[in-house]
């Protein structure tokens, strides 16, 4: 991204229409697009307003200038270092007198600041009543009423925008609120030692101190030399309460005076069907009931049946095995007189007829389904109802509520779900998840062969008891490891909102190219290794080495090949696996053990290594000798399992 | 909101459908008390006690909030005895 252009910084809360925003103002032209959806980093994308070429950042949902969350600081940082143009606060209009203490603050903070009163259907759909223009006046700032689901206002947004990026702004003007005298004091004495110049006003940074990150330390630390004259300014215990408290409540207080007469709620509010539904959502019993019907048929039926089952079918047998493979090698026969090179293109493990069509034809299809799935919750709102009604059982192994988002991901894509564990507040709780991701909890690919393949037998039951065995060995476990005592914990629940197909196919768009991104090289690396390996005939002597290791737990040494497919990709393994059933290698009891042991073996090269990189190298190791053993063990026991006359015959 | 302030206690013991007033919180220091005030849910703040179970879910405003149990007995609120059919503030 060029450093010349002016940056427009879109901050708020979070479900807010913030990414909405950025969609409409950047077009297509999103430039970097870290892990979408599981983000802590920012997104940057390039627009226009009324002819002015212009960065746009979006930023990770933001309350307050405290700071308490990770994202939260990331957003903090990102406003005290770049020097924006232009910051467009976005807010749902609905919580005007709640959202507008951020507004307060960022004024405070000296940015120049548009305010963004976005959901205002929903706002006239209750018959609340806002004075947007008396808004704008009392708080010296441009303020624009909009629907962007409708891209209503976004005309007269984009307008206002390009004005403001016009005009100069003189950050030293803000408006602060009324503190107590000990609180403005203290923030006074401390602005006052600060002697750079930042993103933020002297004021601001001081507030922000009370809550500071390491980072934001560092950053001062440069400027300002050793932080012990400045931070002894801060007095805590000359304060009567704690300070962050104080802050909100007199930003608080300062909110509610400003709108008066700006504000005017109905008389009798109404209720939508949204409501009634979350209600019903959030019901003890209602609630659960729903969230095994969207499971059942998100995962089991949409996922897995139509996913891992109609479309692969459809592209792996029709298109490749069908039409593409035999033409492909048929035509390297004629063309290609090196074997090597015909080896290495095509045949049994070419990258054309091995890395791309796994790529293709089975995991593609089965990550669309999923994305299409996740993006669906994640847009409705669905998942922090999912979050709340779970959230009493997740505290029995340590976690809370807001663990399920990371392990429905992971039940995707267990290397996103590892990033995604980065929005959990404690070491702990992020260590537990990963630690559940790693071992219990299957990627979709995984997921949606592994149903196909043991759909029609009493396998799936006993592959999911074990699955699930494992996971609450694991999570007691972990509890029993780190400990874990029940945490106050809350999750705002945003209102539910009908999905918007653009938006869901846009987000799945993202994903995609991310995880496409990620898994081909590796895909055609394999393909390249596996060849190798046979070319030198490596292959026949690894396969011999761990023959013992597999013939232990009943399954022939040709697996061995898929086990270690399965360690550079799970997905990979899984796909293996689907192949050497079609071939009629295994029969049905032998791919239940080979399916328990795959779930639970070793994450994949890709996941190994966001867990070192998130959790260090003796984290990741102690994943990995744990998995590799409760794979084994259970893979005996299943063997043991099938060798009964009576199960045999369940199977088979 | 009509109804006079009445009884003072702890929010976990409220029972669903009442009205409270938010008073004060036992640890302010914690970093769960300071993520409640970031959202807005601070001393004064009028609310309406919707589920308990399985965890408490408080409406204020326009806004949901789901606590679990452990949070909740951080809370001291005044329990409003007259009730209403919503629990909303008047702007």
């Amino acid at each position: 991204m060029s450093k010349n252009l002016p940056q427009v910084i879109l901050v708020g809360h979070p479900n807010v229409g913030k990414s909405q925003l950025f969609n409409l103002l950047t077009g297509k032209q999103v430039l970097v697009s870290n892990y979408p959806g599981t983000t802590v980093e920012l997104t940057r994308g390039r627009g226009e307003l009324e002819g002015l070429e212009v960065e746009i950042i979006d930023s990770p949902g933001l309350y307050s200038l405290s700071a308490l969350s990770p994202e939260e600081q990331v957003t903090r940082l990102l406003l005290l270092k770049n020097k924006p143009a232009l910051v467009i606060q976005v807010m749902d209009a609905r919580n005007i007198q709640r959202m507008l203490s951020l507004t307060l603050e960022l004024k405070e903070a000296g940015l120049p600041l548009l305010l963004v009163l976005n959901m205002m259907d929903e706002v006239e759909a209750s018959g609340l009543k806002i004075d947007s223009v008396l808004l704008s006046r009392r708080l010296g700032i441009p303020v624009v009423c909009t629907a962007l689901v409708v891209r209503r206002g976004l005309k007269q947004l984009k307008r206002l925008a390009a004005a403001a990026l016009h005009q100069k702004f003189d950050s030293d003007v803000y408006v602060i609120p009324t503190y107590s005298p000990s609180l403005a004091d203290i923030l006074n004495k401390t602005a006052s030692r600060i002697k750079g110049r930042y993103g933020l006003s002297k004021v601001s940074l001081a507030a922000a101190l009370f809550n500071p990150d390491p980072a934001l330390l560092n950053i001062l630390k440069q400027k300002e030399g050793e932080l012990g004259p400045l931070l002894s300014a801060l007095r805590r215990r000359l304060l009567p309460e704690e300070p962050l408290l104080l802050l909100a409540g007199a930003r608080r207080r300062h909110a509610d005076a400003l709108l008066k007469g700006i504000v005017k709620s109905p008389l009798q509010e109404k209720v939508t069907l949204a409501d009634s539904l979350s209600r019903f959502f959030l019901h003890p019993a209602g609630g659960l009931l729903t969230l095994m019907v969207v499971l059942y048929f998100g995962f089991f039926r949409f996922v897995g049946g139509f996913g891992a089952g109609t479309l692969v079918e459809l592209l792996e047998k029709g298109l490749f095995s069908g039409l593409l493979t035999p033409r492909l090698n048929a035509w390297a026969e004629l063309y290609l007189p090196w074997p090597w090179l015909r080896e290495l293109l095509v045949m049994d493990y070419g990258i054309l007829t091995l890395g791309f069509r796994y790529t293709f034809a089975i995991i593609l299809p089965i990550m669309t389904t999923f994305f299409l799935f996740f993006s669906l919750l994640e847009d409705s709102g669905y998942l922090p109802r999912a979050a709340y009604l779970l959230n009493h059982i997740m505290e029995k192994i340590g976690l809370n509520g807001k663990a399920v988002i990371p392990l429905i991901l992971g039940l995707g894509c267990g290397t996103l779900a590892v990033m995604a564990t980065r929005t959990l507040e404690t070491k702990r709780e992020r260590l537990q998840a990963s630690l559940l991701l790693s071992l219990a909890v299957p990627c979709s690919a995984q997921l949606g062969l592994i149903l196909a393949l043991l759909a029609q037998s009493a396998g799936l039951g006993i592959w999911l008891g074990l699955i699930l065995l494992s996971f609450a060995g694991a999570a007691f476990l972990g509890k029993f490891f780190w400990g874990g005592r029940e945490i106050p914990f809350c999750l705002e629940i945003p209102p539910l909102r009908l999905p918007r197909l653009g938006a869901i196919l846009r987000k799945t768009g993202a994903r995609l190219r991310w995880y496409l991104r990620e898994i081909l090289p590796l895909f055609v690396g394999i393909s390249v290794l596996i060849w190798a390996l046979h070319l030198s005939g490596l292959i026949d002597r690894l396969i011999l080495a761990v023959r013992p290791l597999v013939n232990s737990i009943g399954l022939p040494a040709e697996i061995a090949l898929i086990f270690v497919f399965g360690f550079l990709r799970r997905d990979y393994g899984a796909a293996g696996l689907f192949d050497l059933f079609h071939a009629g290698l295994l029969n049905q009891g032998q791919v239940l053990i080979a399916s328990v042991v795959l779930t639970l073996f070793l994450p994949c090269v890709a996941q190994f290594t966001v867990l070192i990189r998130e959790h260090g190298l003796g984290f990741a190791a102690l994943v990995a000798v744990l998995t590799a053993s409760i794979a084994w063990m259970a893979g005996y026991f299943v063997n043991l399992l099938v060798s009964i006359p009576f199960l045999a015959q369940l199977l088979s | 909101m009509k109804g006079r302030p009445a009884e003072k206690m702890l929010l976990a013991a409220m029972k669903p459908g009442q009205l409270g007033e938010v008073i004060s919180f036992l640890h302010p220091e914690t970093p769960a008390i300071q993520r409640l005030a970031a959202l807005g849910f601070l001393p004064g703040e009028k609310f309406k006690l919707e589920r308990c179970r399985p965890d408490y879910l408080i409406r204020f405003g326009y806004t949901r909030l789901a606590i679990n149990r452990r949070l909740a007995r951080e809370v001291l609120v005044y329990m409003m005895k007259v009730s209403s059919a919503s629990g909303r503030e008047v702007l």
